[in-house]
């Protein structure tokens, strides 16, 4: 599971999600192939989040399934072929960012990290800070660093929620780029409240009181 | 990495060392207010041994103690490599809890005024300390209700808290064999946890790490309020993934869903305080010897101990404090000192009132100075932070690394010791130019304690 394919087929079926007893996500049945580009949008408190983390395997949901290519998410085997990349810097406090890549690569059994994270990290120069702390870069290096790290291993299902936060321009423009040519080889599904981003999408989902709803 | 990872495992072993080697001191000194014997010591240590499968058991149907940062989920456990990644936290949970345990079995044993400083006792409490300590961690995984988990897990987790009582019931004279076996259970233990720690679902850790992350928040703000709101998160789960741990794992959501409203029904916790808790006490009291009304409060505290006390102890097995901005420094002393004042000059009251009420009390003065004293220590232990030992080795190399920590280690005791011998001869009116040196080194300690750490970029 943990090579690359080159068609890649997640599929939804009768998901919902609840925080107690509020609904927060319900989808019928969807499938999604790839690879390609998806945006997901939609107001605050639409379900955005809720939703990519139940795909990445982290949520369980209270019915339904989430498989890809055939295999459930929640299994280990196949999370391990997922990438999800959270809305805020996800990075060990203890060591530089040079250190948290090699450790990615290293427990990935790569030998070098993966195309779309080696061209994040030089795209957004890491290596000028790669002996330093997180503790020591400001939120949108932390941001970067999580970005470029947390996809420095092969995924065939990359999950990205809100990755344009704190990021400059210059940052932006490299991230869609690294995002347009990782979708030649993989299914890649982001977050977000930027339209510019969404608009570089093949396909762009609503969502909307944790319901899809049609354009 | 290399030397990141000696970093992290060089600097408990250091604090453990340091603390066996000095905490056992100030035990002696609250002995001289609390008079105990041997044979109190051993009914102490007796009670805390059995204690210990109880109180995994309590803290794992509460959730257990696996609280992991959320890059360990997301870099480590999501690639799914077995026992490793989770392994290494529960063997550095363990660890943390066994060095606890091992120094509050050094200062017990160390308070008994039949033989003041018998060596061998202390080491052989401070073995059944560290095997106690690192079996409550262990035990608490084997019996958290957070997954799919094997009835066989509920078995062996019976087998390794009955080992110690075995111990105590094949040898009840020979505190040794209880510590050794005490230590063999925890170690046993602690393999089974990790071997087993596979079959914990990732998403419960994920959830649980969110809201570590968000305690780490609210506490880094001190924002009081927040971080109580926090606790209950932790105290409450995650519904789905809190199932009464003995049965099999399998059963309907709806029957759990009914088990976990009875369990957090008010009446439920009106037994727990009413019934549960007074049998304990009585059953404790009558072990241990002590009145009965002082152990029910000491259990009730040991309840409202257990639900804040896990994430709690959580937040300090990552304790990367080296790395903080000056801002944050900043807060982060304020806070510190005031909440160090206030539990330790808590504690110090108390300990002078306890043995105002025996009859025994020395002056007041002492005890306050004892609380100025460590306050000040673990402020200065705190604003050192964990020793950066890279920096040290390149700077003093590996030859001079021994004898930096040891004087970095060193000085807050000092100050610490300095403290209460100065207050102590000035409630004497024995002071003297000494000790104006004295109270003058602390309040610059003080001073140094409260600048601003310098942050390097």
């Amino acid at each position: 599971m943990n090579s690359l394919s080159s068609k890649v087929e997640l599929s939804i079926h009768d998901l919902t999600v609840r925080h107690g007893t509020h609904l927060a996500l319900s989808v019928p049945d969807e499938m999604l192939t790839g690879p390609g580009l998806v945006a997901l949008v939609g107001p605050n408190g639409a379900g955005k989040t809720t939703l990519l983390q139940v795909l990445s395997g982290l949520a369980v949901p209270k019915t339904g399934t989430v498989t890809l290519d055939g295999h459930n998410v929640q299994q280990g085997p196949t999370r391990a072929t997922i990438a999800f990349v959270p809305d805020r810097p996800v990075l060990f406090d203890d060591i530089t960012l040079a250190d948290t890549q090699n450790h990615v690569v290293t427990l990935a059994r790569c030998q070098s990290p993966d195309l779309l994270g080696a061209e994040l990290w030089e795209g957004f120069a890491l290596s000028e800070v790669a002996k330093r702390f997180p503790s020591q870069l400001s939120r949108g290096q932390r941001q970067k660093a999580t970005l470029a790290i947390a996809l420095s291993r092969p995924a065939d299902l990359v999950l990205l929620d809100e990755p344009t936060i704190a990021l400059d321009d210059t940052a932006r423009s490299v991230l869609v780029s690294a995002l347009n040519t990782a979708a030649q080889r993989r299914l890649i599904i982001f977050a977000t409240h930027d339209e510019d981003l969404a608009s570089t999408a093949q396909l762009t989902l609503q969502l909307r009181d944790g319901k899809l709803i049609d354009d | 990495m290399l030397r990141s990872s000696l970093q992290s495992v060089l600097w408990p072993a250091y604090l453990f060392f340091v603390a066996w080697l000095f905490l056992p001191g100030y035990a002696q000194l609250l002995a001289e207010a609390l008079p105990i014997n041997d044979t109190d010591v051993d009914r102490i240590l007796l009670s805390a041994t059995i204690l210990a499968g109880p109180l995994a058991f309590w803290s794992g149907i509460r959730g257990g103690p696996l609280l992991l940062s959320e890059p360990t989920v997301i870099f480590d456990l999501v690639l799914d490599r077995g026992p490793a990644p989770l392994g290494a936290a529960i063997v550095r949970q363990a660890l943390l809890t066994s060095g606890v345990g091992g120094i509050a079995g050094a200062c017990i044993a160390s308070m008994s005024l039949d033989n003041e400083y018998a060596l061998e006792k202390i080491v052989s409490a401070t073995v059944r300390g560290l095997g106690v300590g690192m079996m409550v961690v262990a035990l608490a995984v084997l019996w958290s209700t957070t997954g799919e988990r094997w009835f066989a897990d509920r078995v062996l987790a019976v087998v390794c808290s009955a080992l110690p009582v075995a111990g105590i019931a094949l040898a009840p004279s020979r505190g040794a064999v209880v510590s050794l076996s005490a230590l063999a259970a925890g170690f046993v233990a602690t393999g089974i946890a990790v071997w087993r720690s596979v079959s914990i679902p990732v998403p419960v850790l994920w959830t649980r790490s969110q809201g570590l992350t968000d305690l780490r928040v609210s506490a880094g703000l001190l924002d009081v309020r927040s971080v109580l709101s926090e606790l209950r998160f932790f105290r409450d789960g995650p519904r789905l993934y809190r199932r009464i741990g003995i049965f099999e794992p399998q059963r309907p959501l709806s029957v759990w869903r009914s088990v976990r409203s009875f369990s957090s029904a008010p009446a439920v916790a009106l037994v727990r305080v009413v019934v549960i808790a007074p049998l304990i006490a009585l059953v404790f009291a009558n072990i241990s010897g002590a009145n009965a009304g002082f152990m029910l409060g000491a259990t009730l505290l040991f309840i409202a101990g257990i639900d804040i006390g896990t994430p709690l102890a959580s937040l300090s097995a990552e304790p990367r404090l080296s790395h903080i901005s000056a801002a944050r420094w900043t807060m982060f002393l304020g806070g510190h000192l005031a909440v160090s004042l206030v539990a330790v000059g808590s504690l110090a009251l108390a300990g002078w009132a306890l043995a105002n009420l025996r009859g025994t009390a020395p002056p007041l003065w002492p005890w306050l100075g004892l609380a100025a004293g460590v306050t000040v220590a673990t402020s200065l232990q705190a604003r050192n932070g964990p020793p950066n030992i890279e920096q040290i080795l390149d700077t003093v190399g590996f030859s001079g690394l021994g004898g930096t920590l040891a004087v970095r280690s060193l000085i807050p005791f000092i100050v610490a010791g300095a403290a209460v011998i100065g207050m102590s001869r000035w409630a004497q009116n024995e002071t003297t130019l000494i000790d104006g040196l004295w109270i003058a080194g602390v309040s610059f300690a003080v001073l140094a304690v409260l600048k601003p750490i310098k942050v390097t970029q």
